[in-house]
This record gives C-alpha cells, structure tokens and sequence, in this order.
C-alpha cells in the first residue's frame, strides 16, 4: 500500500458533562485499572422547544488518570473529556452480543464538583 | 461570578464506509442518510508489532449533506467526518430499551480522488436538528457494566 493509499487515522472527540453514573475502579485481566462513567452531555439546540438536547455518553478512563481521579469522579461533577471514539461489544443477558461506541478519554478534566456548585 | 458548564460536544474522525448509505425522505421531504463507518487506528503492541483497531461508528446526516452523501458516497468511500455525538433511544421488538450514540455529522469530507485535479470536495450543510490508554493494552471486556 502507498502512502497515498493510507487513510490518515484521526480519531478525536471531546465533550463535556456532569457524570450521572460510574463504576468502581476496577482492575482488568490485564492488570490495568479502568472506571467506566455515564456523562451527560447538554448542548445547545435551537429547534428544541427547551433550546437543548441532553444526551448520555459513556466515558472510559483508564490507567493512571483513572486511579488519579478515582476519588473525585462522583455523580455530579462536572467534567471535560477528550480522547478518542472506540467501540466495544458486549454480551447482554440473553448472550447476544451488543454493540457501544464509548469515548475512551486520555484526559479528563474536572470542571466543578457537585458542592462547589 | 456564576460560570455555567460550557458546552462542547466535537467530533473529528475518518474511516471508510462499510456499505452504501442507506437513504430516507420524510413525510416533509427532509432528506436523511444513516450510514456507517470503520475508523483504523494504529498502535503498537507490546510485541513490537504496529496493528490496526477498527472502530466502527454510526453516522447521521440530514438535508442538503444527506442528499449529496447519497449521491457520492458508496461502501468503501474513505471520508473525515466532522459533528457531535449524540445519543438515540428505542424500543426493541423484545420489549427491552436500547441505545447508542451516533455521530450527528455536520461535515463530510470525501477523500477519495475525483478526477486529475485530485480535488476532495467537502460536503457540509446546516443540519443543526433532525426535524423532529494505550491501545496496545486493550483490555478485555468480560466485566459486567451496568450502564
């Protein structure tokens, strides 16, 4: 394949939210910890009769960001997140499988937390 | 001083379409077009070895960009799409609630030569509402998550 052949890989995405549910930290197989959080997002729309749209994104954090920030990520709090979108699948209780896009970020800001509001 | 979150909510990402788009006019003659993308990534394993992750993502246009996505694009068209994510839910035929996100597209910039010029026309229109870690660690998900 030649260069001008690649598709150039850009994969970005950054939101920001206040975090409606999250998992534990937790440790995978692998030995690498990860939170899994429920963000909601509300932006601006126009043609809405309440003038937004508030939507539910599912945010991964992994690593030493997600043992860092273990403490501070309650329900809540306000965040940016920025990373990329990835996809997962996953079996549900009838043993299909299930198929999420879910932004794995490599940085989560933390904008307010819910008693600083 | 009282700040309010701001809103953000962007997405830039390029793939190539798994199949043709799939096309719709509503009863108000609003144009729409789902389709989906695979997006590559690249990223060496612990072994040394550059592999590819291939993430799949829905994508949704509207109007005049739906219409031209129609026209233009077909399975393996490479394209960058530039919008926001956003979240849709429904009922399944079992009763049971489903969701996903999807990408609400405002750009679509098609990257596949067009004649000599080479010129990668990008389509993108005012579709403001429908009408109405590192990778080579990728973990398994065999872990229940409850949302």
């Amino acid at each position: 394949m030649s260069l001008q052949d690649r598709l150039p890989g850009v994969n970005y995405a950054v939101i920001t939210g206040v975090v409606k549910k999250r998992t534990g930290l937790f440790t995978t197989l692998k030995g690498i910890s990860v939170i899994h959080l429920l963000v909601e997002n509300t932006v601006e729309n126009p043609y809405r009769e309440s003038g937004k749209s508030t939507y539910e994104i599912r945010v991964d954090l992994w690593g030493k960001a997600a043992r860092a920030l273990d403490d501070r990520l309650v329900p809540g709090t306000g965040i940016l997140a920025e990373g990329l979108l990835a996809h997962r699948e996953i079996e549900d209780y009838t043993g299909g499988l299930r198929h999420q896009n879910v932004l794995r970020a490599s940085r989560v800001e933390i904008l307010y937390i819910e008693k600083e509001r | 001083m009282d700040i309010r979150l701001p809103s953000i909510n962007k997405v830039l990402i390029s793939g190539n379409l798994t199949d043709d788009p799939r096309t719709n006019i509503l009863e108000n003659g609003t144009h729409v077009a789902n389709f989906r993308i695979a997006s590559n990534q690249r990223y060496r394993a612990r072994d040394g070895e550059w592999r590819d992750k291939t993430c799949f993502v829905d994508v949704v246009t509207w109007r005049q960009l739906a219409e031209r996505v129609a026209s233009r694009l077909h399975k393996g068209s490479p394209v960058m799409i530039e919008g926001e994510l956003q979240y849709t839910q429904w009922n399944a035929q079992d009763g049971s609630k489903r969701s996903r996100v999807e990408i609400l597209a405002r750009s679509v910039q098609m990257l596949e030569k067009t004649g000599e010029s080479g010129d990668r026309p990008v389509y993108s229109g005012n579709m403001d509402n429908p009408p109405n870690p590192d990778p080579s660690d990728e973990p398994d998900y065999s872990d229940d998550i409850p949302f």
